[in-house]
């Protein structure tokens, strides 16, 4: 009976009409495709308020400050998989900017170490990374909370590292444009997003590691229960968070040319509404870097269309709000459960 | 995977095994073995230390006592991860398959050995896993996609993946592995259970296999040999042929069988119908659906999976939309029909997804038994423990819940006293008027199903109207008044058991 | 320093609550409406300098006034950090006062609304503070009484006018330009803006301010909002109006990578060390052109300075003229050519202390008073 009913669904499903394929690519890619569509809309819009949006220029532009975000929000999308959150972003982008720019040919002058500042800011980074997960899986501190400390625990690195004395500006001009020159037609700072978002997207679906993630964000006891290494996996994905943030942080200041220890300030609460416009579940276990990748777009098209629409600036962060709200409901009206937090 | 070679030596055997939690031994001495080939029944009431048992088999818990030898070799199990590497695959009672997963990853995930095949320095192989899981799942005769996702599959089907799951788990080169079938079919409708058993038995196979479960009849279809367990001990080792169900109970709890013949009343057709439903339909899920049921009477509704009956139910207590259609309750006709109201109005629901809708897991079982209808524990906005305490007491004194600890959170309570706990949520309103259980005794032990039955009986000759999704069609037979057989979301016929007496296959013929 | 740095905000927040609380409540028995008046003990002293935060250059140089000042007056001296915070700031400061030692101190007020609580508390404890920058208009010093010695600051409006001329003459007196402000609802920020547009309105009616966007004195904000405008106007833009100069280091960044550097010209305020390094690196081939000189030192010293000669009885307040309790001191119009005139300050800032004791807080060079305020946000009529 059941069996026959299970056969007659199957057969359905096997002998599927093309409407129906068609219907199944919509209801697996619901959220791509809601979210594609409310970025069209807004272009939309915002071309008819103001026809240079839609400008080879403007569009460069908006994928240049795109980038660092979508760098941030590849992090944020592996921490929230598991259904943890990273708050400590800016505290460990500031710390391993100031470190990167302090090894760097700058204006305070020391010696510039070349690659090793690369490897020594983001090893830092990756170093804050471990021990936030380390006392998260171990300890047993919530990851907020965990983060939230390692947060100040960044910001007070590079206020050290800053000392007193003048603001350290880059020296070497080939680097201080680095991130709006183009390559592919694209400016470097976002084509860097777009490569760690792709290799983050292998990860997930093509490691071990990725669906290890993906199967403690669904159900953590499940994952021990099959002999999965839960805390290893935990532990794991906050170095990579952390690693991330680390890239971030060279990556802003090499944007700006120089360093303070509010470099980062902002950005975290950028990335994390767009990760979670991308359809990735704060509950864990549900998402994708694709999303992540057109929920950062979605939303730096929003702020930036909203200066070229000639919105006062007194309204502006309302607007920009209530049309963050409006493409939350749009994007997530399907998936609202994901919205929910468990722990 | 290998069938054993060594015929001799036992897949698994017990040593005194023994664990505590504070001062209450969960487990005293548990010794058996189990050959290749073997499939094993084990039975015993909840809190009888089944489940301590199975994690300690696990490697969930570590005994404080005693040996366990797989294959001959003695191993200590510091984690769930060195019990699948030893070749220990469980089916568990609650669904444990990561539902965002395919059902290949779910098979390979099983444990960091099996799916080394599959993975290259960490990199998957997603060709692979899929062939892999083909031909596990070819093993024991199932035809599912190993690239469907599985929370689009049905309860069977999910079941399916945990067994060929359960089967993947790498056994030693020469040695056979254990699979442990923890309450697989109590989520399950009976025919779907028939389903299973066919795969059950092609598990010898594998190796010997443990089947746990609370319904003796399949106990004693399934097995060769069958564990009593009870207050922690091994009570009984004994061959099926050997026994008879009504000794196997007698073992398991103590006493015999309270069962009773249900004497039922016919209809006084003047008098107005507690709830009456006319034409009700949700679009997809049910239509058309007329029936009423009186103050003292209890209609089972019988269907396979997808009849609508659960949907119906739902949209009974107000938590699913009603398309069009009327609900009368005591004549008069209600509109708007929300949880709310619902309660307010007297009906009560006892949701088969416990653990998701029926308790809140956090507050004391006191304090959920009191959160419907709080009784004379709340004098207007105000509640008064003392009154609550002793609200609750009462209640767990006569639905003998255990542990016999109201302040205890309800969510470390086994299944079938939290169920009880459920039931006496509702029960504890003088107002009911119609009780809707969506099956009750699903994945309870025959003691506290007894309770919980009696409870249902009390309730309804105490002039509540119950409906009742029973679990299997001698459950409805048993205990209806009344039986309605759904199909598709129509009701395709109804049986006043006053006068009418169909058989368990008049039923099946209307279901499918 | 170094300490106080590993330990994380929210602690420190905790152990100065902690301390704050204690004081509130040993607090109640000592507060007396008036105040102390009665001239103290210089051994009794101990000088407070409190500031945003410690890696802003301005507030650097805030601390290192107070510290000059404090050695020629050999009195203790404790840094207040507000960490950017009301919070911080205020609890911090009652900590301080808890100790019981009479306070000569200085504020640089996070936000407008914290003053009246510091005056107050100052007030309650016995000390003397000076306010800089931020106080609610109506929060007038001779209404608190002697302990809110004063409150000081540099006219924004004669900055905004200052630099909008420097930069209307740079771009030929007509053209677009661009304004990026600081926090919106900051009155520094907002007198600056208004004293650019007066004088735009009043001597340069071609030149057209195309869009104006705060930018929170953050560097980033300001680069990421100077990208927009250029996507928005393009080749309008001939100069980048900036409240100071950390956001002019992100807008010339933005500017910089849209390869418009060298077409465009800046103007803001404060003269930070960056902006000096850039103006003699000739960044951009002179794109720097007009900036305001005032130093964080000066503020810092002539403030404490005040409430220090009013705690010894050498001033009374009640007596004092208006412009003397809520005043404004000169800011200087700098052009890149004049920078070398000014930094000579920098170099002998122990010389321009030791100035300031003997001439007294109201007249040293180059920031004598120059009139009293609150300074009123003209309404523009255009």
């Amino acid at each position: 009976m059941a069996s026959t009913a299970n056969a007659k669904s199957m057969n359905r499903a096997a002998t599927g009409q093309p409407t129906s394929v068609v219907a199944s690519f919509i209801k697996r890619n619901v959220e791509v495709i809601s979210i594609s569509a409310s970025i069209f809309v807004l272009a939309i819009i915002f071309s008819i308020l103001n026809p240079r949006f839609a400008s080879v220029e403007n569009l460069e532009n908006i994928l240049n400050q795109a980038g660092l975000p979508l760098i941030i929000a590849v992090g944020a999308t592996f921490v929230i998989l598991i259904g943890s959150i990273d708050l400590s972003v800016e505290g460990v982008m500031s710390a391993a900017g100031m470190t990167f720019v302090l090894m760097t040919a700058n204006s305070r002058g020391g010696t510039d170490y070349g690659f090793w500042a690369y490897v020594v800011a983001i090893g830092l980074a990756a170093a804050l990374g471990f021990f936030s997960g380390v006392l998260f899986t171990k300890v047993k501190v919530p990851s907020f909370i965990v983060t939230l400390g390692m947060w100040y625990v960044g910001l007070g690195v590079a206020t050290v590292l800053f000392g007193t004395d003048t603001m350290p500006f880059l020296t070497n001009d080939d680097l201080s444009t680095w991130a709006s020159q183009q390559n592919l037609g694209m400016p470097n700072n976002f084509l860097l997003g777009l490569i760690v978002a792709i290799l983050g997207a292998l990860f997930l679906r093509f490691t071990s590691f990725g669906r290890v993630t993906l199967a403690v964000g669904n159900n953590e006891e499940i994952a021990r229960g099959n002999g999965l290494k839960v805390n290893r996996n935990k532990v794991t994905v906050f170095v990579i968070a952390g690693a991330i943030s680390g890239i971030a942080g060279i990556v802003a200041t090499i944007q700006l040319g120089a360093v303070n220890p509010t470099i980062a300030a902002g950005n975290l609460f950028i990335a994390l509404p767009a990760v979670v416009i991308g359809g990735t579940s704060l509950a864990g276990g549900k998402g994708s870097m694709l999303g992540t990748v057109l929920g950062v777009i979605l939303l730096t098209t929003l702020t930036n269309g909203l200066t070229l629409a000639d919105v006062s600036p007194n309204f502006k962060t309302a607007v920009s709000g209530g049309i963050l709200i409006l493409a939350i409901v749009i994007t997530a009206w399907s998936q609202r459960d994901r919205l929910r937090i468990s722990k | 995977m290998t069938p054993s070679t060594k015929s001799g030596v036992p897949v698994i055997a017990l040593t005194n095994i023994e664990k505590s939690f504070g001062s209450n031994k969960a487990v005293k001495g548990i010794s058996f073995s189990i050959n290749p080939g073997e499939v094993v029944g084990l039975i015993g009431e909840n809190g009888a230390g089944k489940s301590t048992l199975l994690k300690i088999l696990t490697g969930m818990y570590q005994p404080d006592a005693g040996s366990i030898e797989v294959n001959g070799k003695v191993v200590k199990f510091k984690n769930p991860r060195d019990s699948i590497s030893a070749g220990i695959g469980v089916v568990h009672q609650e669904q444990s398959l990561f539902t965002n997963l395919t059902v290949a990853e779910n098979i390979a995930m099983n444990s960091g050995k099996g799916s080394s095949a599959s993975t290259k320095f960490g990199i998957y192989r997603w060709s692979q896993i899929y062939q892999a899981a083909k031909v596990t799942l070819e093993a024991i005769g199932s035809k599912l996609d190993p690239k469907a996702v599985v929370n689009q599959l049905g309860f069977v089907d999910r079941q399916m993946v945990e067994i060929a799951r359960a089967v993947s788990a790498d056994a030693g080169a020469d040695g056979s592995s254990l699979v442990i079938l923890d309450e697989p079919t109590s989520v399950l409708e009976k025919h779907e259970t028939e389903v299973l058993e066919k795969e059950i038995r092609k598990l010898k196979n594998f190796g010997a296999v443990i089947f746990v479960s609370h319904r003796l009849d399949e106990i004693m279809r399934n097995c060769e040999r069958i564990l009593v367990m009870r207050d922690g001990e091994l009570v009984a080792d004994r061959k099926t042929s050997e026994v008879t169900e009504k000794q196997l109970f007698k073992l398991m709890i103590g006493h015999d069988s309270r069962a009773e013949a249900s004497s039922r009343k016919s209809i006084d057709s003047k008098e107005t119908a507690a709830i009456e439903v006319n034409s009700l339909s949700r679009k997809g899920k049910f239509s058309n659906v007329s029936f009423s049921v009186h103050s003292g009477r209890l209609t089972a509704i019988v269907g396979a999976t997808g009849s609508g009956r659960e949907e119906l139910a739902r949209a009974l207590f107000g938590a699913e939309k009603i398309d069009s259609g009327s609900v009368l309750l005591d004549g008069k006709q209600i509109n708007n029909w929300r949880i709310p109201k619902a309660v307010k109005s007297g009906i009560g629901y006892v949701p088969s997804e416990r653990k998701i809708e029926g308790i809140i897991g956090g507050f004391t079982a006191s304090e959920n038994l009191t959160l419907t209808h709080p009784g004379k524990s709340a004098l207007g906005p105000f509640l008064i423990p003392r009154a609550r305490k002793k609200i609750a007491q009462d209640w767990f004194n006569a639905l003998d819940v255990r542990p016999n600890d109201i302040s205890q959170e309800l969510g470390r309570f086994s299944g079938g006293n939290q169920q009880k706990v459920v039931m006496a949520k509702w029960l504890n309103s003088p107002e009911l008027r119609v009780l809707i259980l969506d099956h009750p005794l699903r994945g309870l032990d025959p003691g506290a199903a007894e309770t919980v039955n009696a409870e249902i009986k009390r309730a309804c000759k105490e002039g509540a109207a119950v409906i009742l999704l029973a679990d299997t069609l001698e459950e409805a037979l048993e205990m209806g008044d009344q039986v309605l057989v759904m199909r598709d979301g129509e009701v395709t016929s109804s049986y006043d058991l006053a006068k009418q007496n169909p058989s368990t296959l008049d039923l099946l013929e209307r279901m499918v | 320093m170094s300490l106080k740095s590993i330990l994380t905000k929210p602690v420190r927040m905790i152990a100065a609550l902690t301390l704050a609380s204690s004081l509130a409540l040993s607090g109640c028995t000592s507060t007396t409406g008036e105040g102390s008046t009665a001239p103290l003990k210089k051994e009794d002293l101990v000088m407070v300098v409190s500031v945003i935060n410690t890696t802003n250059p301005y507030f650097a140089a805030n601390i290192l006034g107070a510290q000059v000042l404090a050695k020629k007056l050999d009195i203790p001296l404790e840094i207040v950090d507000s960490q950017g915070s009301s919070q911080v700031e205020i609890s911090k400061i009652q900590a301080i006062l808890a100790k019981g030692k009479k306070v000569v101190m200085f504020v640089n007020t996070v936000a407008s609304s914290d003053a009246p609580t510091i005056v107050n508390d100052v007030k309650a404890a016995g000390g003397f503070v000076t306010i800089w920058w931020n106080k609610p208009d109506e929060l007038n010093p001779a209404d608190i009484g002697n302990n809110f010695v004063a409150f000081q600051k540099h006219s924004g409006l004669e900055s905004g006018a200052c630099t909008a001329s420097a930069l209307s003459d740079a771009i030929g007196k007509k053209g677009g330009i661009i304004a990026l402000p600081g926090v919106q609802d900051s009155t520094t920020s907002a007198t600056r803006v208004a004293g650019m547009y007066q004088e735009l309105d009043a001597n340069y009616p071609d030149v057209t301010v195309l869009d104006e966007i705060p930018s929170n004195w953050d560097p980033q904000l300001a680069y990421k909002n100077s990208k927009d405008l250029i996507a928005k106007h393009g080749d309008k833009i001939k100069g980048v109006w900036t409240a100071d100069d950390g956001m002019q280091i992100g807008a010339m960044q933005a500017f910089k990578e849209a390869g418009m550097l060298e077409k465009v010209k800046f103007v803001s305020d404060g003269l930070y060390p960056e902006t000096v390094a850039a103006i003699k690196s000739n960044e951009g081939n002179g794109a720097i052109v007009g900036e305001t000189f005032h130093r964080g030192y000066m503020a810092s010293a002539i403030g404490l300075y005040t409430a220090y000669l009013a705690a010894i009885g050498e001033i009374d307040p009640s007596t004092l003229p208006a412009e003397k309790r809520d005043s404004l001191f000169a800011i200087s119009c700098v052009t890149p050519d004049k920078i070398d005139e000014y930094l000579q300050w920098d170099n002998d800032v122990e010389g321009w202390v030791d100035t300031l004791i003997e001439n007294g807080p109201w007249d040293t060079a180059p920031v004598p008073l120059v009139g009293a305020g609150p300074e009123k946000i003209p309404a523009r009529n255009k």
